[in-house]
């Protein structure tokens, strides 16, 4: 069969010529097949286009045999619409056996498609999958950017470690704890003081949170603390952390320590870090606190004056000023506690400048000054006042001690002294007087004697006896007084006529002399003191009176008493020739004698005196000339405990 | 030569006693007059138409007016003040002879009266003195 035959077309007619065609019919087949052969052709370009587009189309290989497929049908048509005018039908026929070989071959190859095509998701399940792919990615991406962040963070720490040897070694090699951390509060670096200070090892604590150093009560401040810091350092470098309130740390072994520390910002490359510098303050505080006991505590009222009044006082000076608390007396002036005018006679207040002008001129001054207490009144105080510079303000340091007692017993003792000498005095000469007597006298009676002058031997010898005597009178009355002054008194209950009748029994060989009539106003009160010290008194003033008082026989001596509003009154009441009002004061002192002619020691009532004060009482003397002289004696009725 | 008068304040008999019989031993036999207080010694010596005596032998310790406050008005009255007043006391303290010193006191002697003391004293001075040989 040769192609001339295949392409042959005599042996049929055109199809227009082969039955009835109407035009119309005619060319819808014609323009139907046509349409087809155009679009059978159009898709495996499309195909192509695809194939060319997108490389990675799974089943590519079954698009050549689709594209075969596609045009050998594509090809039939157009044979189908040619044949109208060329009868080919022998290369039709051909088209339609490749086409149906193709055909089969594609529907084979689809076969063999199945199972992989079966395999394939179904677009619900692809989305669920893509959805949980898309998630996966994106949490993975989160955890490659924090690692790549904290490799930042680690290379930039590693970057600062090694920046500097001096910066180093000047962080290392200090007395003063230090660390480095970051806004997070995370310890990068410690150094080996601080690691001794909180009693951890070398590295131990790097990396931790800065907490682990804190008390748990302090935490919550602290981190506050932290964040203000990182978000709005303070304007100076350095900042001293905690002021106004006791910092304190944690050790590893749970102990606490005073701390101060200081803050400084690092604005570093790898962003903003504190440096803080820690000092262990448990000395400071342990010094500072002996002082404030030192200060405190002091028996001496010390404090801090300057222009501006009272700056600091311990205890005792609120004492001192009768103040309750401080704020009574910090801020005032100590001239407000001070009487207008001080011993000297100059006001408080130029006192006290002088003072301060004294202690700036020669850096401290002692002055003695009296002080008004609230409770006890005015007070005699010894002052000193150093100048010292406070903050470089000049102050005073101001200390007193009460020296009110010592004045009293100083005023006592000098009193008690000045007594002594004038007994000393007096003694000596009331001693020596009789002793000049004696010797003068016994030598002018040896040389009367060698003379034969025997009419004035009998005088002399009678002179000598009475100086002897007045020797014997005065030895016995000083040794009763000074027992008067060396009595213990006792309180115990008397009963005052008794007394009084021993009193008069011991002087019977007076009372006989004198002639007198003593009276005794019995009942006599009784009262509560100091037995031996009323029958001293009693003693003295019942023979006082005897021998000034009844100077005729039978003049009356009364001895009376009675209780009035709580106190006892006892009297010894003479008739004689009495006592000049401007002797009443005098005669109670030490060897005041009015009277010449009796051979009286001067002691008699200076005993009186100091044996009435041993029993908490009075005693006056009630006298006119010519009308007799009464001695008072005034007791509490119970004398106070000794 | 006139003999001074010599006027004595003592309170104590026995002492005047002594001192006139002392003179006496002596046989100084110029006029003696006796006061025993202060007062009545310088009453005498205010009083017109008396004697002014010559010497006054003092005592310190007298009642009422001491000897040193009536030395202090016999030197301050220029009537009086020219008077020779010897210090006749048994006090021998500092202050007593200084004060004695200070109001010009012309002599100091302490009891018992040395008859030396008083005899050199007698001689030393330039006063009138009757002795007896």
């Amino acid at each position: 069969m040769t192609l001339r035959y295949v392409l042959g077309r005599d042996d049929f007619p055109a199809r227009w010529h082969c039955g009835n065609w109407s035009g119309a019919h005619g060319w819808t087949h014609i323009v139907s097949d046509l349409a087809t052969f155009a679009a059978y052709f159009a898709i495996p370009l499309v195909l192509l286009y695809y194939m060319r587009k997108r490389k990675d189309l799974p089943f590519a290989h079954m698009m050549p045999i689709f594209a075969v497929f596609i045009l050998s049908c594509g090809t039939g048509h157009l044979l189908d619409a040619l044949i109208f005018w060329y009868p080919v039908y022998r290369v039709s026929a051909a088209v339609k056996v490749t086409t149906a070989v193709v055909s089969w071959l594609a529907v084979a190859a689809l076969w063999d498609l199945t199972p992989k095509l079966l395999q394939y998701p179904s677009p619900e399940a692809l989305r669920v999958e893509v959805a949980s792919r898309r998630l996966a990615m994106q949490q993975l991406q989160e955890k490659t950017l924090e690692l790549e962040k904290s490799h930042a963070d680690l290379e930039r720490y590693a970057r600062l470690l090694s920046e500097d040897v001096l910066v180093r070694s000047a962080f290392e090699v200090t007395p003063f704890g230090k660390l480095i951390v970051n806004p997070e509060g995370r310890i990068l670096m410690t150094n080996p003081a601080l690691n001794e200070m909180f009693g951890y090892q070398s590295d131990e604590l790097l990396d931790q949170s800065v907490n682990v150093l804190i008390p748990e009560a302090d935490a919550e401040h602290h981190h506050k603390r932290v964040e203000s810091f990182f978000q709005d350092p303070p304007r100076e470098k350095q900042y001293k952390m905690g002021i106004g309130r006791e910092l304190s740390g944690l050790r590893k072994d749970g102990t606490t320590i005073p701390l101060a520390v200081g803050l400084t910002s690092l604005d570093t490359k790898q962003g903003r870090l504190v440096l803080a510098h820690v000092a262990d303050t448990t000395e400071q505080q342990r010094s500072e606190e002996f002082i404030r006991v030192l200060f405190e505590k002091a028996s001496d009222a010390h404090f801090l004056l300057d222009d501006s009044g009272i700056l600091e006082c311990n205890t005792a000076a609120l004492n001192l000023f009768g103040c309750a608390t401080k704020s009574e007396l910090l801020g005032r002036y100590p001239t407000d506690f001070l009487p207008e005018c001080q011993p000297d006679g100059s006001t408080s207040r130029e006192w006290l400048k002088r003072l301060q002008t004294e202690a700036r001129a020669h850096g401290h001054y002692q002055a003695e000054f009296t002080v008004l207490s609230r409770e006890q009144g005015a007070l005699t105080c010894d002052i000193s006042l150093t100048a010292v510079r406070i903050s470089g303000r000049e102050a005073f340091l101001v200390a007193c001690h009460d020296i009110s007692l010592q004045k009293q017993q100083q005023e006592k003792l000098k009193a008690r002294h000045d007594e002594m000498k004038e007994l000393l005095y007096v003694v000596s000469h009331d001693l020596k007087s009789p002793l000049v007597t004696i010797n003068g006298f016994v030598g002018l009676m040896v040389s009367n004697l060698k003379k034969g002058r025997h009419e004035k031997v009998l005088d002399s010898a009678e002179r000598i006896r009475r100086g002897a005597q007045t020797m014997e009178r005065l030895i016995d009355d000083i040794l009763a007084l000074s027992r008067v002054q060396r009595h213990q008194a006792t309180r115990k209950a008397i009963r005052v006529e008794e007394v009084v009748q021993e009193v008069l029994e011991s002087l019977a060989s007076d009372i006989e002399k004198s002639q007198a009539k003593v009276v005794v106003e019995a009942p006599l009160p009784p009262l509560v003191n100091d037995e031996g010290m009323l029958r001293q008194i009693l003693l003295n003033l019942v023979q006082n009176g005897l021998r000034y008082g009844c100077p005729e026989p039978g003049m009356e001596l009364v001895i009376g008493g009675h209780r009035v509003s709580g106190k006892i009154h006892l009297f010894v009441k003479d008739s004689g020739p009495g006592i000049p009002n401007q002797f009443h004061q005098q005669i109670f002192r030490l060897f005041q004698r009015l009277d010449k002619e009796h051979q009286g020691t001067g002691l008699g009532l200076a005993a009186v005196t100091k044996a009435v004060e041993k029993m908490d009482g009075r005693v006056r003397l009630e006298s006119e000339p010519g009308q007799g002289a009464t001695f008072w004696l005034e007791f509490p009725e119970r004398g106070t405990a000794v | 030569m006139n003999l001074v008068d010599i006027l004595v304040v003592e309170d104590n008999p026995d002492h005047v006693e002594l001192l006139v019989e002392t003179l006496n031993e002596y046989r100084v036999v110029n006029h003696i007059e006796i006061f025993e207080t202060g007062e009545e010694a310088l009453a005498r010596l205010k009083a017109p138409g008396k004697n002014r005596p010559g010497l006054i032998i003092l005592d310190i310790n007298l009642p009422g007016l001491g000897g040193l406050e009536v030395l202090e008005q016999l030197k301050k009255d220029p009537t009086t003040s020219d008077i020779s007043v010897w210090i006749l006391t048994t006090s021998n303290t500092d202050s007593e002879r200084s004060r004695a010193d200070t109001l010009s006191a012309d002599r100091y002697m302490v009891k018992p009266l040395d008859i030396e003391q008083l005899w050199s004293a007698v001689n030393a001075t330039r006063l009138g003195w009757g002795l007896l040989e």
